[in-house]
């Protein structure tokens, strides 16, 4: 091959791949270019802090969406400012209408109570978002907020580091973002009934606080014989159950029916919102119809609370489905 | 048709030019940003030099923890009060806590001097965040007095910036 053919040869290869030498050439001339700017990039350093305000510190991988973080930041600002001037009314119509009516009663002066034991002072305050939760269609933002003195401008000077903490709850609502405040997180109407011929059992509502979950119940005694539901002589009279557990109640709470008697009681089981359970139902399991009671306490011998219960006219128990 | 094409070519080849002739004359100016302190007079240099170490040190504050950055910033104050340059200390305290403790410069002067030890030795002790407030415990004392003398000290630290913080401390 002489130079001539070598010279045509390589002319040839040069315009049969052209195209493809050309799109090499632009891909490698933008590689250098990336790699050339990326290079010569002066990095700003930036404090890295292991405050991050809208990240939930239950669950590390979830967080407030963008568009709500200032909205509940301004809210918050705006109801803490309310609670350090005094103007308490302005801070509880800011409420969502189930925090007033089931927290505190409709009531601003038992709000007022609330705030003055969590900042008895004007307090400067933190954020972090606790948890977020899902309850049914809603989902719930958890923030907690801590009430503390200004520090910088005290240095803790005849002072000890102390701080006062509430759980404010914020969720989307038809009127805007709602907020609870009090630990109250939400309400629901649970009209769940269970009945058989000597009682009726009716779980009207749940209020969810952000420690524990409070049931109205009302219970009707169709009977002429006295029917216990609880008094504390069998184990686990009243129970939560949980997909994987049970819980008592708080305290023991006496339900103990006179013929045809109608009771309406409050019960308080202690479940955090943001442990990933949901509440299935409330187990009576221990439910005697007897036709003579003398009731429970010292002054009635173990002889006759046992042959009381030995002669029970009925034992049984009954569940009623809450989700 | 063909000339329309390879007109294309062309164009694209050109603008790919010039982009590289950009990164090259970015990074060649990048390069070119040593210093040369011959044409500067003696202030223009101090100036430049305290901005290099500014930078520096911004860039090692950048690559600690928070605690330690704190600490450091903590260290810094007790540092310029061992120094005796109670100015720059005060500087570095929080507006409100100045008012309500030290008005003006020469209280605080007069408080440093009387109430911190001449040689001091820090030993941070704990640490905690309460939103962007960060409370610090710490000991001070002389290492050349007894250890009973040392004494016990909070700070209080908020940081807007690296190496840009408000500061208190518990008046003692």
């Amino acid at each position: 091959m002489n130079f001539t053919e070598f010279r045509l040869k390589v002319r040839h290869f040069i315009r049969k791949y052209s195209r493809l030498i050309f799109i090499i050439f632009v891909i490698w001339a933008t590689i250098f270019f990336i790699n050339l700017m990326l290079k010569n990039r002066k990095d700003i350093p930036k404090p890295t802090t292991t405050y991050n305000v809208h990240t939930s510190v239950i669950d590390s991988n979830a967080s407030t969406p963008k568009s709500m973080q200032h909205p509940i930041e301004e809210m918050i600002e705006e109801y803490i400012g309310y609670c350090n001037e005094g103007n308490y009314q302005k801070a509880f119509n800011m409420l969502s209408e189930d925090c007033r009516k089931y927290e505190f009663n409709d009531n601003v002066s038992n709000f007022m109570e609330h705030v003055l034991v969590k900042m008895p002072t004007p307090k400067k305050y933190s954020i972090q978002d606790y948890s977020n939760v899902k309850y049914g269609d809603k989902k719930l933002y958890v923030y907690e907020i801590k009430y503390i003195d200004d520090l910088l401008a005290t240095g803790l000077t005849n002072s000890t580091y102390a701080y006062t903490s509430e759980k404010l709850t914020f969720y989307d609502g038809e009127d805007g973002l709602e907020m609870g405040a009090g630990n109250f997180v939400y309400y629901e109407d649970v009209k769940n009934i269970s009945e058989n011929e000597y009682l009726k059992i009716d779980v009207t509502h749940k209020i969810v606080n952000y420690s524990i979950e409070t049931y109205e119940i009302k219970f009707t005694n169709r009977s002429n014989y006295t029917v216990v539901v609880s008094d504390g002589q069998e184990a686990n009279e009243c129970i939560l159950t949980l997909p994987n557990e049970n819980r008592n109640p708080s305290d023991i709470v006496n339900i103990v029916l006179a013929p045809n008697e109608e009771k309406t009681v409050q019960m308080v089981f202690p479940k955090f919102v943001d442990d990933g359970d949901i509440s299935q139902s409330l187990v009576f399991s221990s439910i005697r119809v007897m036709e003579k009671y003398s009731g429970v306490g010292e002054e009635v011998p173990v002889e006759t609370i046992q042959s009381e219960i030995d002669n029970a006219i009925s034992k049984f128990s009954m569940e009623v489905k809450i989700s | 048709m063909k000339v329309k094409k390879d007109n294309k070519l062309l164009i694209i080849s050109i603008i790919i030019l010039i982009f590289l002739i950009i990164a090259v004359i970015i990074t060649k100016n990048n390069s070119q940003k040593e210093v040369d302190y011959s044409k500067m007079t003696d202030e223009e240099a101090q100036v430049v030099v305290e901005e290099q170490i500014e930078e520096m040190e911004k860039n090692e504050l950048g690559e600690m923890g928070e605690r330690d950055r704190m600490e450091h910033y903590v260290s810094s104050f007790v540092e310029a009060i061992e120094n005796k340059e109670y100015e720059d200390a005060y500087e570095m305290l929080y507006d409100d806590f100045k008012k309500n403790y030290f008005p003006t410069y020469s209280e605080f002067e007069e408080y440093a001097k009387n109430k911190f030890p001449s040689m001091i030795s820090l030993e941070h002790t704990n640490f905690e965040r309460n939103g962007d407030v960060y409370v610090l415990w710490a000991n001070l004392s002389n290492p050349m007095g007894s250890k009973d003398a040392s004494i016990e000290m909070n700070f209080v630290v908020r940081e807007n910036d690296l190496n840009d913080f408000d500061l208190s401390f518990k008046v003692f």
